[in-house]
């Protein structure tokens, strides 16, 4: 995890999911086939150019990420899940879901 | 497949690793904020 840091420079919580069974639990996808889509290709072709090279996968390859949005307590704003590597959640619509006013909540205001 | 509006319900007491080594209850996470949850294939 420090090495992520220190090359994204991200500086927010991290967490891992040892076991995946977070993954599982939200149908993330796992196959060997969402590793080489054509997205995969464009993705890796465009991180390659940008100078992101790949420095070695921790954990199982054919595993897929994505992403949720939710809280203050069980509400769920947004969720994504990734068909194949370099398939990432749009950013606006992540943070339009982040945005969204909390409905019943006393203070709710515009975004912080 | 649970359906969108139970899943967090449903995963709410699995538990993930800080980077500290200790484990923490995903509902911890969301629980007391609007939290974004990105989940990266590998950190390298």
């Amino acid at each position: 995890m420090a090495a992520f840091r220190k090359n994204t420079g991200f500086s927010g919580p991290l967490y891992t999911d040892t076991t995946l069974e977070v993954h599982r639990a939200l149908g993330f996808k796992k196959s060997i086939g969402s590793l080489f889509g054509f997205k995969t290709v464009a993705e890796t072709l465009k991180a390659t150019g940008a100078g992101i090279l790949p420095k070695g996968i921790q954990g199982a390859p054919t595993q897929q990420g994505g992403a949720l949005v939710a809280g203050p307590g069980d509400s769920l704003l947004y969720i994504y899940r990734s068909r194949e590597a370099g398939d990432h959640p749009p950013v606006e619509e992540m943070l339009d879901a982040v945005r969204e006013d909390v409905r019943g909540d006393d203070d709710a205001g515009g975004p912080e | 497949m649970v359906n969108d509006k139970e899943l967090l319900k449903s995963i709410g007491n699995l538990s993930v690793t800080a980077e500290d080594g200790k484990d923490i209850e995903l509902s911890a996470l969301w629980e007391s904020r609007r939290t974004a949850l990105v989940f990266i294939r590998h950190f390298g």
